[in-house]
């Protein structure tokens, strides 16, 4: 069973809150200027895959999700400088991306994110195609559908277990485009736009749940040989990253939750914990562990 | 320099309504798989029976299916496009590329259209996209004009949206409304309507229309609302007619028969009069024509939004 997450920076990285996972995702893929985003730093991104590699973690490049024709040019680049610093693969939202990829690295196995849209096992197959080997499916799916694409495909299929959920992709920054002004760095700290009992965070071009998903509960009857998991921790402290990759990684070994893992959760969760998507009903909906909605 | 004007139907009085006001083409929602509610969509059977009306107008029909089926639900929507297709719908509105190669390996002489909710942002995309099956390519309202230009040079067929609506995210790409509320509501077909989620087939609650505050660092912004402009596009009409546009599409399924019809009535006379003298093209004069449709469509907008966004509230949890 693996554990994933992502980082923007090597600072993320390099203060060994990765440590319960798998593999990383490296890069800040919603937003080019990012400091010391991943994505573009090539001494630092070589660091970080030399990091992960000598503890046995897995280092994939994370792409941007909505790339002009303009950009493929520095994408590719990137993504060929990365090859150079011994990339396992690259993580690809955007469906062009995906077949340019293919193409220019046949060999290099290539993850679909989450903004590829993937609701459908038809379009897995499709992506698995142009050498995609695992698929994000749309958050929107439940957990029956996403074992259905993998069970109908083969490809593995990525469930995010607990963190900020994006749910909406734009052109622009929302912290800039509400301010007016440069760029305030609301990525670096905590901006958030309300409305009524809503919250969503801005970072970058997509708004994500102010709520933290979390499957913490379900984790016990999860279990599909396709499924890998993800924690969404961009945007997090190293602590926290940390803290919530170690209560999974206990899960993933077969342990019980404890009730005091459940009281981490959720402390470290302010604004709430959501999963409804999981089981069929509203993306902020919590449907805990007795299957009751909370 | 031909280009076709395409409107919506989104019932039958719509489509007799802007043919008779100049529709080159109409497009309908088979219903539950059109990002509307079931009320401004179509049954088969109903779509099929306009299939005469069109044709004798001598216009096309088109059926978009511009949502994200749940892999149990693909049998019945190739069941649907081969019915419609098989009875005369002329060309489809794909959104899934699972669904796009499915559709062109059974039916390989049926034009395919790449909807909005692709969200085809490069060339590379396009050619994702061809390889899929697709013929034309519905572009996105932010794409910059060089990317419209690059939707031509791959040869496929391009159409713009004239009147639309800009949603503050790329369309498809945005579940904020399925965050907050979302139904289950299956038909006599079977097929789940997904009351809150455009993507899947149902209406959206517009919660980015909500006055929002913005918290966290300095300064903080209170009561403003994401950029979500409806639009009508005058004068750049003629550099589509020039860049070779195949379509010209006009967004508003929704909206009342009459001011959609007059709508429709405006883009034809506008092309025609771009057609036969593009030199003498006066776009002030026609914007100031446009200007009661304006607001016309923003007084019924209006009143949309304030109803959908109550009706989101009423079982957030649901």
């Amino acid at each position: 069973m693996e554990l994933w997450t992502g980082v923007a920076a090597l600072d993320d990285l390099t203060d060994g809150s990765c440590g319960p996972y798998t593999g990383v995702y490296l890069g800040f893929p919603y937003c080019r200027p990012y400091p010391g985003n991943l994505l573009e730093a090539g001494e630092d991104l070589a660091r970080a895959v030399g990091f992960l590699h000598r503890r046995g973690q897995k280092a994939f490049l994370a792409t941007p999700p909505a790339p002009a024709t303009a950009d493929l040019a520095w994408i590719a680049a990137a993504v060929g400088r990365a090859r150079e610093a011994g990339i396992d693969g690259a993580y690809v939202h955007n469906l062009g991306l995906v077949r340019l990829l293919s193409r220019a690295h046949p060999d290099l196995p290539l993850h679909a994110g989450c903004f590829a849209n993937v609701y459908t096992g038809l379009t897995a197959g499709l992506l698995a195609g142009h050498g995609v080997r695992r698929v994000a499916p749309h958050f929107e799916l439940s957990l029956a559908e996403m074992r259905a694409i993998g069970e109908g495909t083969g490809l593995e299929v990525e469930v995010l277990v607990h963190g900020a959920m994006p749910l909406s992709l734009t052109d622009r920054c929302h912290a800039v485009t509400a301010l007016d002004q440069e760029c305030p760095l609301a990525c670096r700290g905590e901006r958030w736009l309300t409305a009524g009992d809503l919250r969503l965070r801005t970072m970058g071009q997509a708004l994500w749940s102010g709520r933290d998903v979390c499957l913490a509960e379900h984790m016990a009857r999860l279990g599909h040989a396709s499924f890998v998991f993800r924690v969404e921790s961009l945007g997090r402290d190293g602590a926290w990253r940390r803290a919530v990759g170690e209560i999974y990684a206990r899960l993933l070994a077969g342990e019980p939750l404890a009730p005091a893992a459940m009281d981490e959760l959720a402390r470290l969760a302010p604004w709430g914990l959501c999963n409804g998507y999981y089981f069929g009903l509203s993306g902020r909906t919590y449907v805990n562990g007795r299957g009751e909605v909370a | 320099m031909t280009v076709e004007l395409l409107a919506p139907g989104g019932n039958a009085a719509m489509v007799e309504a802007v043919l008779g006001a100049g529709a080159d083409a109409v497009y309908v929602g088979p219903r539950g798989y059109s990002r509307r509610r079931s009320s401004f969509e179509l049954t088969i059977p109903e779509i099929l029976d306009l299939v005469p009306l069109v044709h004798g107008r001598g216009a096309r029909l088109r059926a978009a299916f511009n949502t994200l089926p749940a892999t149990a639900e693909i049998p019945g929507l190739l069941a649907a496009v081969e019915t419609l297709a098989a009875g005369g719908v002329d060309d489809i509105i794909l959104t899934d590329p699972g669904v796009m190669a499915a559709v062109r390996a059974r039916h390989p002489g049926l034009p395919i259209h790449a909807s909005v909710g692709c969200n085809i942002y490069n060339a590379a995309d396009l050619e994702f996209y061809r390889e899929a099956g697709v013929t034309q390519v519905v572009a996105d309202c932010r794409l910059p004009a060089a990317e419209l230009r690059s939707v031509k040079r791959a040869g496929l067929g391009l159409e713009v949206l004239v009147h639309a609506t800009t949603c503050f995210s790329y369309i498809g790409q945005c579940w904020l409304s399925s965050y907050t509320r979302l139904g289950s509501q299956s038909d006599e077909t079977g097929k789940n309507h997904y009351p809150g989620s455009p993507n899947r087939g149902g209406l959206c609650w517009r919660v980015c229309l909500k006055e929002w505050d913005l918290e966290g660092g300095a300064p903080p912004a209170a009561g403003f609302h994401l950029k979500n402009d409806a639009f009508f596009q005058v004068r750049e009409i003629p550099s589509y007619l020039e860049a070779g546009v195949d379509t010209l599409k006009i967004q508003g399924r929704e909206y009342s028969v009459d001011l959609i019809a007059r709508v429709t009535a405006f883009y034809r006379a506008l092309i025609d009069a771009c057609r036969a003298a593009p030199a003498d093209f006066d776009a002030p004069a026609w914007e100031k024509r446009m200007a009661d449709l304006g607001a016309a469509r923003d007084a019924e907008r209006a009143g949309r939004t304030r109803e959908l966004i109550r009706e989101g509230e009423t079982a957030q949890t649901a």
